[in-house]
């Protein structure tokens, strides 16, 4: 019969016009994000860094910027360390190349603010493993990241990369 | 129950003994009731006009995204309903762009005379009981020839726009009107065959005393549906607005408050036509329990979700296809269905 | 000129893009019609040029991953195979067992993904716009799978050199699950919809129809090359990573027209399925172990050239890495599936109507990113 085609075509949207509907409303409901997430905003352990520079070197779009210094006992220290969020591509480079895994990307995804001076993130600045994003009205401290690095334990992944 | 079924009829009394009364006071002629009404009729089809489009640009967001396995609008009012008034708002507000070069006077007259047609149609179409503007003996001849009307406003956008896009969707507009003319109008005659009547409250009667003329002609039924959305260029016949290949097509150079005439005049002819298809097809504004004018709403409603559905699922049909589809499918397909509904009833009789 | 009717006519021309709903991208093209038929086309490329393959020159391999993934930008990580493979050849290094499979089984589900968005698109430039919401949904379980694995959704930078970045956990395990259960039933609903579909037939069948020698005179590849009759997929025929061990099944049409094209994805989408349902059998068979080899620090692979080809989803994409043994590659070209593929344009499109050009450029599954570079 002509028009057979047509028809079943119909009756799918039919069917699928009184299914369920799939959309995650937003802001009602936040998204799952998974563990692994690369994402978001960066983190830094302040105390476990020991300034080797290796994750600005790792970075492709030159998105760290630091300067190092060096104190009385000769050991260096980081006296900037910013990172420009406005090139970052959230490879995640730079956290696999940390050797004391002290940079972490974190599960914070709202991550926009009103004006571009507050894109990049100098992470010397926040508090140690919590900051506050935003300098225009209150905004909640952000929950606690995730406290596994990017790459998964099991991998030997720490000796290969450059 | 009877009074809300002629609650419409009631207050169009009221409002008619009241300008007796008045014309009485002032020592006019009586005659001029009649003048009055007209005006008072057409606000109320201007009403119609407008609750119908509010109501079915949202539903027919709403019906696509449930297609599409999503909410649609859900933010402006309680679930997104007010939605269309957020649009009007918002298409109002917008700067009245007019090309440098295109007939201006044109350009506005087309956007403005897109609502004439289907008001003039929707004049003729019963509600309910006794609620048709205009009950014409020949309402059925009188509303098919307003609705070819419908397709001129959209030539002369595409003509005034100065724009070769534009112009080729005008002519593909009219060259689609003019051709699903005919097996629209050839299904409405097998109708008119069975009924009898060429007056659309009559041919409601009929369908109340026997049964509903779908039953009776259902491929006259289909064949009606698929003219009416390639004449109201709903897809798959929307190839004068092809999104994808002319860009917007007849449109290209509506913006704002002209565009939003045109996009509210599209759900106003396709009112039209489901108005005109319950009418003739499905029974009118008869059915049990509830009032005449409510059956008619619901029954208009099925119909438009029809249109919708069929938009959203199918694609478009390209240009060439349409004619042919029409000329050598259509049209003999309704000669056959009036030749058999004839000998029919030469032999019942 | 003067027409059979011996009426005066004037070719015109139409720019198609490069701002268009339908060209998938910023693709321009100048196309000269005659009335409503088109009589020539010229392609103009370039819009989306990013100056990829002169960016990897300033950049060492590791950091110039991230930018492999932005070619084809639907299916990251089958751009960064030819370009891994490439280096690999040149470090000489050979690539543990978990990680290459890990490598396929990623490929294979990117490039479900991209098949998706191909059908999608293809449907949507066709009028009927539903037609794309459902393979975006099934794309999203893709997506899932490949957020859970390795973080990212789109520019995954997942293949690394040597092995792969990270292993499977039990969040990439669920979302597995749930892509097994979803598709099949996915891929039965659109067939419904779509195949038989009388007015998607007369669009599709007998446009842009191109011939088996046609095709291989052109460099077409993927599956744009197996819907016109010729039986050749990488994956089987030349088979790097693992390919070898596991049965491809290739399903090849031989009209040649859009539907083929269609339909061809469509039959792949199943075959896919399949494969990624094997090689996840094979990964869970193996024990666990190495996912990375020993590869130094401090990356300077032996100077020389070397080339690797891959079966992506919209081709064969290739990747040639000279090197002078220095920390930065010295020249990096890639040849690129969709760079080619257009160019058979000029020879099938004149004859067409308008819309069936738009048919035919969605038919053909071309990303931007890919031929800009």
């Amino acid at each position: 019969m002509f028009g057979k085609g047509i028809l079943k075509g119909l009756g799918v949207t039919a069917k699928e016009a009184v299914s369920p509907r799939l959309t995650e409303k937003y802001p009602e409901e936040k998204p799952q994000l998974p563990a692994r997430w690369r994402g978001g905003t960066f983190a830094l352990d302040k105390e476990a860094c020991i300034s080797c520079g290796l994750c600005a070197m790792a970075c492709p779009n030159k998105v760290i910027r630091q300067k190092f210094d060096k104190d009385e006992n000769n050991k260096k220290f980081c006296t900037e360390f910013v990172m420009e969020r406005q090139y970052c591509l959230f490879c995640g480079l730079c956290v696999e190349a940390c050797p004391k895994s002290c940079l972490h990307l974190t599960q914070e995804f709202e991550t926009a603010v009103y004006a571009a001076a507050d894109v990049p993130q100098d992470l010397l600045a926040q508090s140690n493993m919590e900051q506050s994003l935003s300098k225009y009205g209150a905004k909640p401290p952000l929950p606690k990241p995730a406290p596994k690095p990017v790459v998964s334990a099991e991998s030997s992944a720490k000796g290969g990369d450059a | 129950m009877e009074f809300i079924n002629n609650i419409f009829v009631n207050i169009a009394g009221l409002i008619r003994w009241v300008f007796d009364w008045l014309l009485g006071l002032l020592g006019l002629p009586l005659g001029l009731t009649d003048v009055l009404m007209v005006a008072v009729y057409w606000v109320a089809i201007v009403i119609v006009c407008v609750l119908c489009a509010l109501f079915y640009v949202i539903w027919e967001r709403k019906l696509a995204g449930y297609i599409q396995r999503r909410p649609g609008p859900n933010r402006l009012g309680p679930n997104g309903w007010l939605q269309t008034i957020g649009d009007a708002i918002k298409l109002v507000m917008k700067e009245d762009i007019v090309p440098d070069k295109a007939d201006k006077p044109v350009h506005l007259l087309a956007a403005l005379l897109a609502f004439v047609p289907p008001m003039l149609a929707l004049a003729a179409i019963p509600f309910g009981e006794g609620m048709a503007a205009l009950d014409l003996q020949l309402g059925v001849v009188y509303v098919i020839a307003v609705t070819t009307l419908a397709s001129l406003p959209v030539l002369l956008a595409g003509y005034a726009s100065n724009n070769k896009y534009s112009l080729v969707g005008g002519m593909r507009v009219v060259n689609q009107a003019i051709s699903y003319e005919v097996p629209q109008a050839f299904a409405i005659l097998s109708v008119i065959m069975v009924a009898g009547t060429f007056n659309l409250t009559e041919i409601v009667h009929f369908q109340q005393q026997h049964l509903w003329l779908v039953c009776v002609q259902p491929l006259a039924f289909v064949i009606y549906i698929i003219s009416a959305v390639a004449e109201c260029n709903r897809a798959p016949f929307d190839l004068p607005e092809g999104e994808s290949e002319l860009t917007a097509g007849v449109f290209t150079e509506y913006s704002g408050m002209r565009y939003a005439l045109f996009y509210l005049a599209e759900y106003c002819n396709m009112f039209v036509a489901a108005g005109l298809a319950t009418t003739l097809f499905l029974g009118g504004f008869s059915g049990p329990f509830l009032p005449g004018w409510l059956w008619f709403i619901l029954k208009t409603f099925v119909i438009m979700s029809i249109f919708i559905w069929v938009r959203w699922t199918l694609p478009r049909v390209r240009a060439d296809y349409v004619l042919r589809f029409c000329w050598k499918l259509l049209v003999p397909l309704t000669l056959l269905n009036m030749l058999v509904t004839g000998v029919v009833l030469y032999i019942l009789a | 000129m003067t027409n059979e009717n011996g009426r005066y006519s004037e070719v015109y021309q139409l720019n198609f893009g490069p701002q268009h709903p339908s060209t998938h991208g910023v693709l321009h093209m100048l196309v000269e019609m005659d009335g409503e038929t088109c009589v020539g086309v010229d392609t103009k490329i370039g819009y989306l040029h990013r100056g990829m393959e002169k960016l990897l020159e300033s950049r060492t391999y590791l950091q110039g991953l991230p930018y492999t993934d932005r070619l084809d930008y639907l299916a990251g990580v089958n751009n960064n195979l030819p370009y891994v493979l490439a280096v690999e050849k040149l470090l000489g290094v050979e690539v543990p067992v978990r990680a290459n499979l890990l490598r396929m089984l990623t490929c294979e589900i990117m490039r479900l993904a991209s098949y998706m968005v191909g059908i999608g698109i293809y449907i949507m430039d066709l009028g009927a716009v539903s037609g794309v919401f459902y393979p975006f949904q099934q794309r999203e379980y893709a997506l899932d799978c490949m957020s859970a694995l390795c973080g990212a959704r789109m520019t995954q930078s997942y293949i690394r050199y040597g092995g792969v970045q990270a292993d499977i956990n039990e969040e990439f395990d669920a979302t597995m699950q749930k892509l097994f259960d979803e598709v099949p039933r996915f891929i039965e609903m659109y067939h419904k919809l779509i195949d038989e579909n009388e007015i998607f037939l007369t669009r599709t069948k007998g446009i842009g129809v191109i011939s088996a020698e046609d095709a291989m005179d052109y460099a077409l590849t993927g599956p744009n090359l197996r819907a016109s009759g010729v039986d050749y997929d990488l994956r089987r025929d030349a088979p790097y990573c693992l390919y070898d061990r596991f049965n491809i099944k290739v399903p090849v049409l031989t009209a040649g027209d859009c539907h083929a094209r269609y339909m061809q994805r469509m039959l792949e989408c199943e075959e896919i399925l399949q494969l990624i349902k094997e090689i996840y059998a094979a990964l869970q068979a193996e024990p666990a172990g190495e996912i990375m080899a020993k590869i130094p620090k401090v990356l300077k692979p032996a100077a020389g050239e070397a080339y690797a080809q891959t079966e992506n989803p919209k081709g064969i994409m290739g990747c040639l890495v000279a090197s002078e043994g220095k920390l930065n590659p010295l020249r990096v070209h890639f040849r690129r599936p969709s760079f080619d593929n257009i160019a058979i344009f000029e020879k099938i499109m004149p004859g067409h109507k308008v819309a069936d050009l738009v048919s035919i450029i969605a038919s053909f599954d071309i990303v931007l990113g890919e031929i800009d570079g």
